[in-house]
């Protein structure tokens, strides 16, 4: 893949991800075949403002979590009053890192990239 | 999520709940009956949430008063058979060195990103809201 691709793909999605990772994002995407940049394209990166906005306002109920694609602990959330109140209010914190993650992870698993990332 | 932190997220909230249920059962035959309220819907808007009455639900039915506890809110019982459920089922898994509460756990998630189900438990969760509020909890 063109540098200019590259570089224009960081540009546009580097808050998606955590910021030590931008980096070798961009080797892995300059290092890629040309094919692979429909399949990045495509990807449904989530933005971590936009969940810590859903985190803020509907964390007690879980939303976040469902948004994310952790429904396991959506439903956790949703059944205890988002964990007694507690965990809904540690989210508002945890959710930016956990969406970076999520997204981090979806990169991961174009197998042409080659990221290995466990998380 | 990884099974370790699985397992121990769910330790966690196992211990808070049965201090929190202990505590309360505890208060409920020496004073009042009244449940702090922790839901933050409940505190910033005075409305319930679909979950608020949980707490509730748990202390009636160790009362032995299963008929208030589904009047209170159904999701108690679901709680309760949890609470039962999964201390046991995670000794099972220490004891066999095996990992079936985690792979559980898993096809329960796929099994809600299936879009019917979803909705389902969506509307569920809907109704039992709509309840509370109606019986102003």
């Amino acid at each position: 893949m063109s540098e200019q691709k590259a570089d224009m793909f960081i540009m546009t999605n580097a808050k998606m991800f955590e910021s030590h990772m931008v980096p070798t994002i961009r080797e892995k995407l300059v290092d890629a075949d040309d094919r692979t940049w429909s399949a990045v394209q495509t990807l449904n990166l989530k933005d971590p403002t936009t969940m810590l906005i859903v985190s803020l306002l509907g964390g007690s109920l879980g939303i976040d979590r469902f948004m994310l694609g952790d429904t396991g602990m959506g439903v956790g959330k949703l059944l205890t009053c988002g964990g007694f109140g507690i965990w809904a209010i540690v989210d508002w914190f945890m959710i930016q890192g956990a969406t970076r993650k999520k997204n981090m992870m979806k990169l991961s698993q174009i197998p042409e990239l080659g990221i290995n990332y466990v998380g | 999520m990884s099974a370790k932190k699985l397992y121990l997220f769910t330790i966690i909230g196992l211990l808070l709940g049965y201090a929190w249920i202990g505590f309360h059962t505890i208060k409920a035959q020496q004073e009042s009956e009244k449940v702090y309220p922790t839901c933050l819907i409940k505190i910033t808007t005075g409305y319930p949430c679909p979950a608020c009455g949980t707490s509730r639900s748990i202390i009636s039915l160790v009362d032995g008063n299963i008929k208030q506890a589904i009047y209170t809110n159904p999701f108690g019982l679901l709680m309760a058979f949890l609470m039962l459920l999964l201390p046991f089922w995670m000794l099972f898994d220490a004891i066999r060195k095996r990992q079936t509460y985690w792979k559980a756990y898993q096809k329960m998630e796929t099994f809600f990103n299936y879009k019917p189900i979803l909705i389902l438990f969506i509307i569920i969760v809907l109704a039992n809201w709509i309840w509370n509020i109606y019986k102003g909890l």
